[in-house]
């Protein structure tokens, strides 16, 4: 079991570093107090190391952010909801939720492949309006990585949340709290580490199907935001990973393994 | 001799590729035959549909499979698997496929 401590921004590149061996055995602490700003990413990790926990018969003891603006997007994102369903005392404030199209897509768990599709006509119907080649991107990205979670993760639910951010470009990021990459099959084909098992699983056509059309799916979905100017970044375990845009693709290997995994896409404005 | 399929307004699972070929009558042996999916419903697809469906498509003796009205995303898809060379005989329609319909 692992801690997460913001201490600041909680984006795909700090996400390793906000997390620490668990203080207490028994208690998981999710400690948002210093935060200062959060991606999609932050969020479903957030939500999924408290899944996983949960599922795993832990208590959570949680610290809402002192920022009082980051208290309500939090609320406003649906954290709330999410900790009121598990029974998590949380001190997150009562917000109005008025609908704002596309702009916040809040944070929400699905539990099945039918669930994920369902999800994914959902916001792919709320971009659409603003940009049909995002909302079509939007609707692939989801639908795969909630194939994913279903085929590899061990896990029945996962999480969705995004946000668009500047002048419309959207940041969206799914995750799970299950087995991650590495003990999701890749160790079977070879890798070694976590940076390898990402490096297998967004290159092309490695996954835990030993059959050679499969494991073409993130690939896939990295190439297609790569095509749309977007970017696909994979966290799992000690290692993240990013593919496309105008960043080289890299890798990063951290001391603390995050549970299970996140994925988190990029789309550019006006598509 | 071809073989039409229309594809849907969204397609994302494998299962959901099977179900396709089902739904639309596909025989299980295509002798050599040519596929021409009609997309112009198509709003959005996942790699992990389209990898099943070429791969079904070819198990059952596809000679080729032509893409018609292909939205980005499905361009983007069909373009990658030629560069892979992952199905040597899936492509998009040309202007000659399109006069010829």
């Amino acid at each position: 079991m692992v801690d997460l401590v913001a201490r600041g921004s909680l984006r795909y590149d700090t996400l390793h570093s906000s997390l620490f061996t668990t203080r207490d055995g028994a208690v998981q602490h999710i400690d948002l107090g210093g935060l200062t700003w959060i991606d999609p990413v932050g969020l479903v990790a957030a939500a999924a190391l408290i899944d996983r926990c949960k599922r795993t018969g832990g208590d959570i003891d949680f610290r809402p952010p002192t920022d009082e603006s980051r208290a309500n997007y939090l609320a406003r994102m649906g954290l709330v909801d999410l900790l009121e369903e598990w029974n998590i005392p949380n001190r997150l404030p009562n917000v109005r939720r008025h609908f704002v199209g596309d702009r916040l897509l809040e944070l929400q768990s699905f539990d099945s492949v039918t669930g994920t599709e369902a999800l994914a006509r959902h916001v792919e119907a709320i971009v659409a309006p603003t940009s049909d080649v995002g909302a079509a991107a939007l609707y692939a990205a989801v639908s795969e990585a909630g194939q994913n979670i279903a085929e590899h993760a061990g896990v029945a639910s996962g999480f969705f949340a995004a946000q668009t951010v500047g002048q419309g470009a959207l940041r969206f990021a799914v995750g799970d709290g299950g087995v991650g990459f590495l003990d999701g099959g890749l160790v079977g084909r070879g890798a070694k580490t976590d940076e390898e098992a990402l490096h297998l699983a967004i290159g092309d056509g490695i996954s835990r199907f030993v059959s050679d059309d499969r494991g073409y799916g993130l690939s896939t979905l990295a190439h297609h935001l790569r095509d749309v100017g977007g970017e696909l970044t994979v966290a799992s375990g000690r290692a993240y990973r990013v593919e496309g845009g105008m960043r080289r693709t890299r890798g990063r290997s951290h001391i603390i393994a995050m549970p299970g995994s996140v994925l988190e896409g990029f789309i550019p404005p006006r598509l | 001799m071809s073989v039409s399929i229309d594809l849907p307004r969204y397609v994302s699972t494998r299962e959901m590729a099977d179900a396709l070929l089902a739904e639309q009558h596909v025989p299980d042996a295509l002798d050599d035959e040519r596929v021409v999916l009609i997309a112009k419903h198509l709003v959005s697809a996942t790699g992990s549909f389209i990898e099943q469906l070429l791969s079904r498509l070819e198990d059952r003796g596809a000679r080729e499979v032509v893409v018609f009205g292909a939205p980005a995303i499905l361009r983007s898809h069909v373009n990658l698997l030629t560069t892979r060379n992952q199905w040597a005989n899936v492509r998009l329609a040309t202007d000659a496929d399109l006069a010829a319909l």
